[in-house]
């Protein structure tokens, strides 16, 4: 094989590492670092911009979670309202029942007070006529005119004769 | 692995690696040995046949872990 | 002239050069390695000076690269192999382009000879070699012990270890001078039937060169990649010294 022939190895090797020493010198100082800063910058800014859809989306959803919130919030909010509501009413109308419970009870409790009064007002009232009455009928049957204080006691014994009778009998 | 290496290159590559990995092993074993019987221990040809057999299990070892290598 | 399809690689003296009695003239490789050195500097160098947003062909080609190796370097090495990258990229650029160039009819292909690959291969492995024992001292013998050998091994281990990393170069050289020769012999073989054949039957070995081209340009790259890759795993390696242990289970 020619590749093999010794000859040419040392300019071989010279050459190569010369110019390899200067690629990598010209490469070195003006190809990689604008080529690799410029890899870096379009990764950099895809990441950017990945991070940005990544911080707008986080937002969206802290939003919306903010937003459930407030209506959970709402929600439980017109709820209290409307039990507190309710409650109020029902307390209103207990009350209603119960002052007019009482109200009815001293209307009748009046009622059955002046009628009472009116009875008794109504006895006392035939009582002393029918004193007069029976006075006047004794005067007529004895004939005589008993003193006032007689005519007193006497009608008031008949009276209460008359009265236990009535009361016996009731 | 580069994610761009398409998988039908890899494999081709593995393939041309691993004959010479088994070469080169045994080519540097050979050629101990026959350093040993020649300039250090005249134990021709001990010394050739030990440096074969080391330099194939180098080389079978080798080639094992460059397809470990390329597997991961 | 047809004696041999290995004459294609035969070099002759052009412009002899001796200086100080070390014989440094100029012949075919010499030219063709200059060739490299023009073409991959004006690429690289005019895509970065482009430096526009929206980026040209050309400047496509050169990112493309530039991502590419980086991602090899990150792949192998992680984020602190970075600082490798112009070496691990001119290293690329050098052999792509030489194995591609080396395709044209008439030129030369520098990396089918075996001092040049030999001269890569010694280089970053010696580099490697030099950043292991600059980085951890004498700790870095320990590259030649597997972690979990149990200590009756030992004897047996440390031999294989120490072939196995001698043949890491020589696999590396071997690889590429010996797959850019061979692609050459079989497009030489063909073109050479494809003129002699005439008109009649010429045309099958031509089509045949033609297809074997495009099966060459894709070895050009995957030898360029495989080089570049071993390079990075190697320096890896050396810079970590994990790198066994992660690859041993």
């Amino acid at each position: 094989m020619p590749q093999f022939e010794s000859h040419f190895f040392s300019s071989l090797i010279f050459w190569e590492i010369l110019s390899f020493g200067i690629l990598f010198f010209l490469l070195y100082k003006y190809a990689f670092p604008s080529l690799l800063g410029m890899l870096e910058q379009r990764e950099k800014k895809i990441k950017d911009s990945l991070d940005q859809a990544e911080r707008h989306r986080s937002e969206a959803e802290r939003k919306l979670r903010e937003y459930e919130a407030k209506l959970a919030m709402a929600a439980k909010d017109s709820e209290a309202l409307l039990a507190q509501a309710k409650e109020r009413a029902q307390r209103l109308m207990e009350e209603n029942e119960q002052r007019m419970t009482v109200d009815a009870e001293r209307i009748k409790g009046d009622a059955t007070r002046e009628i009472e009064q009116e009875r008794r007002k109504a006895i006392q009232d035939i009582r002393s006529q029918t004193t007069d009455l029976a006075l006047m009928v004794a005067e007529k049957v004895v004939g005589r005119a008993l003193t006032e204080a007689d005519h007193r006691r006497l009608a008031d014994e008949a009276l209460d004769a008359l009265a236990k009778t009535y009361q016996s009998r009731n | 692995m580069p994610p761009s290496q398409d998988p039908l290159y890899a494999g081709l590559g593995q393939a041309v690696r691993i004959g010479t990995e088994l070469l080169a092993a045994l080519i540097v074993g050979g050629g101990l040995g026959w350093v040993v019987d020649t300039y250090l221990l005249d134990s021709n040809p001990w010394g050739m046949v030990t440096g074969l057999g080391l330099g194939a299990a180098a080389g079978v070892r080798n080639a094992y872990r460059s397809a470990q290598r390329w597997q991961s | 002239m047809e004696e041999s399809p290995l004459h294609a690689f035969e070099l002759h003296e052009l412009i002899p050069l001796v200086p100080a009695g070390i014989d440094i003239s100029i012949n075919k490789a010499v030219i063709l390695m200059w060739v490299v050195v023009g073409l991959v500097a004006f690429l690289m160098i005019s895509a970065a000076a482009a430096r526009k947003l929206v980026p040209g062909k050309l400047q496509n080609i050169a990112e493309l690269i530039v991502e590419f190796i980086r991602g090899i370097i990150l792949d192998t090495m992680g984020e602190p192999g970075m600082k490798y990258f112009p070496l691990i990229a001119t290293l690329f650029l050098f052999i792509l382009f030489a194995n591609l160039i080396g395709l044209i009819p008439g030129s030369y292909t520098v990396t089918s000879q075996i001092i040049v690959t030999a001269v890569f291969a010694v280089g970053i492995y010696g580099l490697s070699i030099v950043l292991g024992f600059s980085l951890h001292g004498m700790k870095f013998l320990g590259i030649l012990v597997p972690p979990g050998t149990p200590g009756w091994l030992l004897p047996l281990m440390i031999p294989i270890e120490l072939i196995s990393q001698l043949a890491r170069p020589i696999s590396l050289a071997v690889r590429l001078f010996a797959n850019m020769t061979a692609g050459h012999v079989i497009l030489g073989v063909l073109f050479g039937l494809a003129i002699s054949g005439g008109l009649l039957i010429g045309w099958l070995p031509f089509a045949f060169t033609i297809a074997m081209n495009g099966l060459e340009v894709g070895i050009a790259f995957i030898q360029a990649y495989i080089f570049t890759v071993l390079s990075c795993v190697y320096l890896g390696d050396a810079v970590t010294l994990h790198g066994h242990s992660e690859h041993a289970h």
